[in-house]
C-alpha cells in the first residue's frame, strides 16, 4: 500500500481528459461515467509503453479505464473476472486526473480480500449501481463475521449503512492528490469515501498482473 | 502534437513547420531529378498526441514541382520536391477512432 507522487504530470492528466473526449463510448454505471482506454489496440502502443515504464518490471497492465465519479461506490475487489482465472493478479493504481481540492476525497482499503472480482454493492444497499462486470456477493457467501466496524472510520462511509460494514477492517486510508497514484493489491476490498458530487472528480484506473 | 516517422534513401531534405496542434507542413527539397531520380522519402507513421493514427494520411495533400503531379492527396511516398500538408480537426480524430472501435 503506497502512494506514488507525480505518477502523472499535469500534461499527462490533461492527455487522458482529452483522450476521453475522442473515444466513441462512455458508459454510465450508475455511480460514474466510465471509458475503456483500449490499451491493447495498436494505436495506443506508444502510450502503453509510457504507462508500462512507470510500473515495476514484473507487472503487466491488464486494464486501463477513465472514470468520472458522481457518486460514492460500494465495497469491491478488482480481482480477476469470472471465467478469466488469473492467479497472478498484482496491483491497482488509481490516479486522480481531475481534482480541484475543494473537497477532500479518500479511498479506503480493507484487510479483507478476494482474488475474484466481487462486490457487496447490493448487500450494502447500492443495488446494481456501480456494477459493470463484477459478481455480486453477500456477507454470508463471503463469510464476513459480525464484529462491529471501527467507528472512527465511519465518517468516511456515511453513504453506507453502519451495520452492513460489520466484519470489515480498514487497513489504509488513501487521500487523493492530483497525479499521485494510490496503490493496493488488486485482491483487497476497497471503497470510495462519501463525497458531495459538487466538484469534478476524474481518475485513471490501471490494473496489473505479475509476469 | 503531430509526430511523423520518416524513412528513405538519398538526398532529399525536409523541414517541418508546425502551424497548430492539428496542422503541419513539411517542405521536401534538394532532390536532383537528373543525378538521383530514385531518391525518395516515406512517411511511415503519423502520431497525434502519441496515438498512432495513419488514417490521417487521408487528410494530407502535397503540391510538387512536377507539372504532371502538381497536386496530390493521401500521400506517404515522397518522390518530388514540394510541400506536404496535414490538416484535420478533433472531429476527424473522433471519426477515426469510432471507425476503429465500433
Amino acid at each position: 500500500m503506497k502512494q506514488i507522487k507525480n505518477f502523472f504530470t499535469q500534461e499527462e492528466c490533461d492527455w487522458f481528459l482529452w483522450y476521453d473526449t475522442v473515444l466513441p463510448e462512455t458508459r454510465d454505471n450508475g455511480l460514474r461515467f466510465q471509458t475503456m482506454c483500449y490499451f491493447e489496440q495498436p494505436f495506443f502502443s506508444r502510450k502503453l509503453t509510457q504507462l508500462q515504464e512507470k510500473l515495476p518490471n514484473n507487472e503487466q497492465i491488464t486494464t486501463v479505464n477513465i472514470n468520472h465519479d458522481y457518486g460514492a461506490g460500494g465495497i469491491h475487489s478488482d480481482g480477476y473476472l469470472p471465467g478469466q482465472v488469473d492467479t497472478a493478479i498484482a496491483n491497482s493504481y488509481l490516479i486522480p486526473i481531475k481534482y480541484t481540492g475543494e473537497e477532500p476525497y479518500y479511498t479506503l482499503v480493507f484487510k479483507q480480500s478476494s482474488d475474484l472480482a466481487i462486490t457487496f454493492n447490493s448487500e450494502i444497499g447500492l443495488g446494481s449501481a456501480g456494477i459493470t462486470t463484477y459478481k455480486q456477493t453477500t456477507r454470508q457467501e463471503y463469510g464476513l463475521d459480525s464484529s462491529p466496524f471501527d467507528e472512527k472510520y465511519y465518517d468516511y462511509l456515511t453513504h453506507l449503512d453502519y451495520d452492513k460494514l460489520s466484519g470489515f477492517t480498514v487497513d489504509y486510508v488513501h487521500s487523493w492528490s492530483l497525479g499521485t497514484a494510490m496503490t493496493w493489491p488488486r485482491s483487497r476490498f476497497h471503497v470510495s469515501a462519501n463525497f458531495s458530487g459538487q466538484y469534478p472528480r476524474s481518475s485513471v484506473l490501471i490494473l496489473t498482473r505479475y509476469i | 502534437m503531430i509526430d511523423l516517422q520518416f524513412k528513405g534513401s538519398g538526398t532529399p531534405f525536409y523541414s517541418i513547420e508546425k502551424l497548430t496542434d492539428t496542422h503541419i507542413k513539411v517542405e521536401f527539397f534538394g532532390k536532383n531529378y537528373k543525378t538521383n531520380p530514385e531518391d525518395y522519402i516515406i512517411i511511415e507513421n503519423i502520431y497525434y498526441k502519441d496515438l498512432l493514427l495513419n488514417e490521417l494520411f487521408e487528410y494530407t495533400t502535397m503540391t510538387t514541382d512536377n507539372a504532371d503531379y502538381r497536386n496530390l492527396t493521401n500521400v506517404n511516398y515522397i518522390s518530388f520536391n514540394g510541400i506536404w500538408e496535414l490538416k484535420f480537426t478533433q472531429e476527424d480524430v473522433k471519426a477515426i477512432l469510432r471507425k476503429k472501435l465500433t
